[in-house]
């Protein structure tokens, strides 16, 4: 038998070549960079401030921002830095916990459907229609004096999540569809593979892209939906501290003393910014073709090669 | 014997004929940006074409063909960086910004792609489309537009052209979609038309239409034709000179008849000694090309082709061979020419096969039965209760046999049926209409544990080698997965792994690599050592030569015969090139819409066929073969 | 096709009785109306709560009660009474007068500013006015309605001062003090819309901007557009004229789904800018736990997401010709 010579390029594996791809995307690396700083900072500050985000300093009210406070202080003399800190931890911890929460129900329920097909799937999909239709906002909402006090926190988390998932779902649906199809899992089938067996070796780890890419995204939006709550008094209320509750708490002066929300809107911003970045960046990382053209310049379009150099 | 430089064509109807040539192509170099670095796709090509004349750039992936003449039409993406000449009519191509090459694009040099499905926008009317192209170069209004559209879609062959203006692109077929795009090209009487690979995507018989379609077109409008193909049969029957592109350059180009009467360079040798070919006893060994085309950012350094040539020495590694005339107009880029002939290149490739193994005698045990078998598809329609009304019957009562050791080949174009048959035989569940009987066993007597034994059994290969290994695992895994699933043992299965890399010619070190590491041939290579895992008996195999080059193809259709000379293996083939099946085929079924037309031994159909659709499939075949 | 369209239209209304329902068993559960008037002191009578608890149907069965309020909504149009004892409808027509002139005017001009500026963006890749845009739409889709807002506020604030006059006006959907003759009335409600509309607009201008852009250049790679090239259009024409529209067709889709977000953020700006919508109405609500406004509104906005889910399936099948049957 004639040796058919070695394989031509010797990728080392795909995440290897997914972080490399990722590494050239500026943007993404800045945004990567400043969040892990923010999620840092909002729990290494707080135990080595002077000032916590309960104390009230009757010295300095409403002052703006000064080296004993570099955020400056609220009207009842709150320091603004470690409020915002702790207004950080808040969100950020709701942040991560629905968008992982949400992304799991995302695929479970997206693969499911897809897979079975038939009934299960005209019954999730009829679900993922009517929880669109609900406004979750209203539901949520209606929700919050159950909400009050740091007790409730999982209940805000899992309603959150619960209304998230859906146009996710729909995604990994169609993934799965797609993949249901192709001549890899017909030939596990035909190997005599049972449907559990193939979704875990096949379907999953095809998914597991996605999953990553949505998690980081859904991310920023899981912040602005619970800073949005919060704001409108529902959510996290007082005396507890979210981002939104001190946006709220101080926008009304906001014409007049700036520094009282712009610190906090300002790192809202920031994790929403930098989140969506990441996401962006993981996205072209894992797909680079299929998407959007990359910056011409520094560009990679491998598979367009091997169409075009023929 | 007509000297190629002379100033007369003999077609009938041409434009008159000029000496200027009406395309240039001098030192042309493209590369583009790639996850490797800068890639080199086209490295110093030249060429010409005149009017009235068909160039016919031949080559596989990689040779840098498509990438050629999108240069020249400007069509590239923003990315590639091109230089070099060319010349249209002796003004500079090259340079030119969009605007400028917007206003030659559809009047004087028109371009014919490859996959009509997808050439035409979904949203606009084929008339309003067909007018667009003369609009953006006449002064013409929208009405006079709108009657010449139909008067091209006339011409073009579409029926009832007046209502088939006003229709959408998803209503047409492909092959009438590739008229409509045919139409576009000749709109404005272009001086040349680019076609690139026009036929690939078509039905063999649909194929054959559009081939003397443009034909016709280069009479009616007297342009000079470039033909991109990989099909050296739509070279020897449509081209008046060929050119044989690899890695990036032209290898050999000669007129068609010297090209293949005497071809030169041993890569264009091996090339056509590895097409199966209908005037070629049955079933007889191919003549591969050994290994596969270079990768383009990591060229070898000498002539690209070394590696794989059954004459090389070592000068040839040395430097690359410059394109040099061995006779006025026949030029190759070997430095071997002078002592190496046709029929000594030829014996050289023989070499570097093994003997064909005699046929041996087999038993004429059934292994796989069909009979009478019927699937339906409803048609529904209304809103809210879905009322079946009408059926599509894509397998309509069809019955076959498939004997140990020998292969069945089922051969129909789109709409024939062959894929349902597949699915319908591999589901092992009990069909419609009519019965289906594996090694004995009907599939709908079949316990549940019964067929898993019988899965093992009967095996599957798929057309498109890359979509049928899972991206995200090594290939040992892919190889292990058969075996795993049979719930073999760990050591079974570590000892087995490379066993069936090497029986399939691969070597078992690259077994923790990707799929993405791996060539179409190679890969193919993988999925038939998996397939072969469980020891099956009968193999099925989905069009499995079709999406890989040509010189690849014959190395695994050879080892596909080893094998089942080796194992006994039955194989169950469907495919629409009948070459291919005459290569492996000892029964031949074609199908048509549905139905089994002719049925029998492959020797007696092609020989002396009785239907007409079987007549009409052979006829279509463009054979690589030069009459007069 | 219209049987397509009534079949969705059925399916839509399926799931907005369900959502009504679901909102108003939820509400019906957490609410305690009642706490206003038992945590005042004195405590009113016994007798006086249970009275009130009777007006409201408080006692009974969430199901028949549910029913009750239907029969109420398709045969008199009655949607129920406040806590106050006002009948909704009354509340509910102006209210709902507002906030359409808010969400239609900030739904439209987003959209339609968001997919040109998405194309634009795609054609002019990697020139400055796309990287540019490109940024502003990450900072705005990063930036919730409610800081967006007063950040214009803030603005506009400046803005007034530096002209020295009340350039725009961001209290309310019209002056507090008459305003005399059909154009300064016109022009006055035109100061107020400005700020309200453009927040709402900006956050869909920015997600808008951005799918389209990616689905165009998806499209830019496709085939037929590199055939219109072919034909001698000109690179620009040919994805203007065959990109944007088949670009266009998967934005139908968004637009349903879009409208959702839309509202949700008209519920912020009414609030921040002193509209007296149905959102101000709904938050408001929540907070007095007042069921039956927001069932009302639960109602509305799922009606107003029908509507738009119908509009987007026409606009598809207007925009793409293979979805048309015959």
């Amino acid at each position: 038998m004639l040796s058919q010579g070695a394989p031509e390029t010797a990728a080392a594996g795909r995440w290897k070549l997914v972080w490399r791809r990722f590494l050239r995307n500026k943007p993404a690396i800045v945004g990567a960079i400043v969040l892990l700083l923010i999620v840092i900072a909002a729990f290494a500050l707080p135990p080595i401030l002077p000032f916590d985000y309960k104390s009230m300093d009757y010295s300095a009210l409403q002052q703006p921002p000064s080296p004993k406070h570099p955020f400056g202080t609220d009207a009842t003399g709150g320091d603004i830095l470690a409020q915002t800190m702790h207004g950080l931890q808040k969100s950020l911890i709701i942040g991560f916990s629905v968008a992982i929460l949400g992304s799991i129900i995302a695929v479970t329920a997206g693969s499911v459907a897809g897979l079975l097909g038939g009934w299960t799937d005209r019954a999730i999909m009829w679900l993922v229609d009517l929880l669109l239709v609900v406004p979750s906002f209203i539901v949520i909402a209606i929700f919050s004096p159950r909400t009050k006090g740091s007790s409730s926190i999982p209940l805000l988390i899992v309603l959150l999540a619960a209304f998230g998932w859906m146009i996710s779902a729909r995604i990994v649906r169609g993934l799965t569809l797609s993949l249901r199809d192709r001549e890899f899992v017909r030939a596990a089938r035909y190997m005599g593979a049972s449907t559990r067996s193939v979704i875990v070796t096949h379907i999953v780890p095809n998914v597991a892209s996605f999953l990553i890419i949505d998690t980081t995204l859904a991310l920023g939006g899981a912040v602005l939906s619970e800073t949005g709550l919060s704001y409108l008094g529902f959510g996290v209320q007082p005396p507890d501290v979210s981002l939104g509750t001190l946006i709220a708490a101080n926008s009304g002066s906001s014409l007049t003393f700036p520094w009282l929300f712009l610190f906090p809107g300002g790192f809202l911003v920031a994790i929403v910014l930098c989140a969506n970045l990441v996401g962006d960046g993981l996205r072209d990382a894992f797909d680079p073709s299929s998407k959007r053209a990359r910056a011409g310049r520094k560009a990679a379009k491998p598979t367009k090669q091997k169409v075009k150099a023929s | 014997m007509t000297d190629p430089t002379a100033t007369e064509t003999p077609q009938e109807g041409a434009r008159q004929v000029t000496t200027a040539p009406l395309l240039e192509v001098s030192d042309l170099h493209v590369s583009f940006p790639s996850e490797e670095g800068r890639i080199d796709a086209v490295r110093g090509v030249n060429y010409t074409v005149s009017d009235g004349e068909v160039l016919a750039i031949v080559g596989e992936s990689g040779s840098g063909k498509s990438v050629s003449s999108l240069a020249v039409i400007g069509l590239l993406p923003d990315q590639a960086r091109v230089r070099g000449s060319i010349r249209l009519r002796g003004k500079e191509l090259l340079g030119m910004d969009d605007r400028q090459l917007s206003t030659l694009r559809g009047s004087r040099i028109s371009m014919v792609f490859q996959d009509p499905l997808s050439a035409l926008t979904p949203v606009y009317r084929i008339g309003d489309q067909i007018a667009e192209a003369l609009l953006a170069h006449g002064k013409m209004s929208n009405k006079q537009a709108a009657e010449r559209a139909v008067e091209l879609l006339d011409l073009v062959g579409i029926p009832d052209p007046q209502v088939r203006a006003r229709a959408f692109p998803h209503e047409f077929s492909g092959g009438m979609r590739q008229r409509v795009v045919i139409a576009m090209a000749i709109a404005n009487d272009p001086e040349l038309i680019i076609c690139d690979e026009p036929t690939t995507a078509l039905d063999v018989t649909v194929q054959q239409q559009i081939l003397n379609l443009l034909r016709k077109a280069r009479d009616i409008t007297g342009a000079g034709v470039i033909m991109i193909t990989h099909d050296m049969g739509i070279a020897a029957t449509l081209a008046d000179r060929v050119a044989v592109m690899y890695a990036g350059r032209i290898v050999e180009t000669a007129s068609t008849a010297e090209l293949f009467r005497s071809p030169r360079m041993p890569y264009t040798v091996g090339l056509l000694g590895s097409i199966p070919r209908l005037d070629d006893p049955a079933r007889t060994p191919l003549i591969p090309i050994v290994g596969a085309p270079p990768a383009m950012h990591a060229l070898p350094v000498g002539c690209p082709f070394a590696p794989r040539c059954p004459v090389a020495i070592d000068d040839c590694r040395a430097a690359e061979p410059p394109l040099q005339d061995i006779v006025p107009g026949h030029r190759t880029a070997c430095i071997r020419t002078a002592e190496v002939g046709t029929t000594d290149l030829f014996t050289a490739y023989r070499h570097e096969i093994t003997e064909p193994e005699r046929e041996i005698i087999t038993d004429d045990r059934v292994v796989l039965r069909v009979s009478d078998l019927t699937k339906v598809f409803p048609i529904t329609s209304g809103v809210v209760f879905r009322r079946r009304t009408g059926e599509v019957r894509a397998v309509d009562g069809i019955s076959f046999e498939v004997r140990a050791g020998r292969t069945l080949a089922l051969v129909g174009e789109s709409g024939s049926g062959k894929s349902t048959t597949l699915t319908e035989i591999l589901d092992l569940e009990r069909p419609e209409v009519g019965s289906i009987e594996v090694l004995g066993n009907d599939v709908a007597t079949l316990t549940k544990a019964r067929r898993r034994e019988i899965r093992s059994k009967m095996q599957i290969i798929f057309q498109d080698p890359s979509a049928s290994l899972d991206p995200r695992m090594p290939i040992s895994d892919t190889l292990a997965e058969p075996l795993r699933i049979a719930r073999r043992s760990r050591e079974e299965i570590r000892t087995r792994v490379p066993e069936l890399l090497r029986q399939v010619g691969l070597r078992p070190e690259h077994a923790d690599r990707y799929p993405a590491d791996f060539s179409g041939g190679q890969k193919q290579r993988i999925n038939i050592a998996r397939a072969l895992a469980l020891d099956p008996e009968i193999l099925v195999l989905d069009e499995p030569v079709s999406s890989l080059d040509v010189s690849i193809q014959a190395g695994v259709l050879n080892l596909l015969r080893d094998l089942q000379t080796e194992r006994g293996l039955s194989y169950l083939f469907v495919s629409h090139d009948l070459s291919v099946v005459w290569n492996l085929a000892h029964d031949i079924a074609v199908m048509y819409q549905g139905k089994i037309v002719e049925y029998g031994p492959a020797e007696q159909i092609l020989t002396q066929p009785e239907h007409e659709y079987t007549r009409a499939l052979i006829d279509a075949i463009p054979v690589p073969v030069v009459v007069g | 096709m219209t049987g397509f369209l009534l079949r969705r239209a059925l399916n839509y209304a399926v799931l907005l009785v369900l959502a009504s329902f679901l909102t108003f068993a939820l509400a019906s559960l957490t609410f305690h109306p009642l706490d206003s008037l038992e945590q005042r002191s004195p405590r009113p009578p016994q007798s006086v709560i249970d009275a009130k608890a009777a007006e409201l149907h408080l006692n009974e069965p969430i199901l028949p009660r549910y029913g009750t309020w239907v029969k109420g909504v398709v045969l008199h149009g009655d949607f129920g009474q406040t806590l106050a004892g006002q009948p909704v409808t009354q509340e509910l027509g102006r209210r709902v007068g507002v906030s359409l002139r808010l969400l239609v005017i900030g739904s439209v001009v987003g959209t339609v500013l968001g997919v040109l500026i998405g194309a634009a963006g795609a054609i002019r890749q990697y020139r400055f006015s796309d990287y540019f845009t490109t940024i502003v739409s990450m900072l705005l889709l990063s930036t919730p309605i409610f800081l967006l807002a007063t950040l214009l506020k803030y603005g506009a604030l400046q803005i007034n001062l530096a002209a020295g006059q009340q350039i725009f006006l961001y209290t309310g959907e019209t002056s507090a003090s008459a305003v005399s003759g059909l154009w300064n009335q016109i022009v006055d409600r035109a100061q107020h819309m400005v700020l309200p509309t453009l927040g709402l607009a900006l956050g869909s201008m920015a997600g808008y901007s951005r799918y389209q852009r990616n689905a165009m250049l998806d499209v830019l790679q496709s085939d037929f557009i590199r055939t219109a090239r072919a034909k001698g259009l000109t690179r620009k024409r040919a994805l203007y004229k065959h990109g944007l529209r088949t670009a266009l067709i998967p934005m139908a889709t968004l637009f349903a789904y879009g409208l959702g977000g839309v509202i949700t953020g008209a519920v912020f700006t009414e609030k921040i800018f002193g509209w007296h919508g149905v959102g101000e109405w709904l938050v408001d609500a929540i907070n007095a736990q007042d069921l039956y406004i927001v069932v009302t509104a639960t109602v509305f906005a799922g009606l107003v997401i029908l509507i738009s889910g119908l509009l987007s399936d026409i606009v598809y099948a207007m925009l793409d010709p293979r979805v048309r049957v015959s």
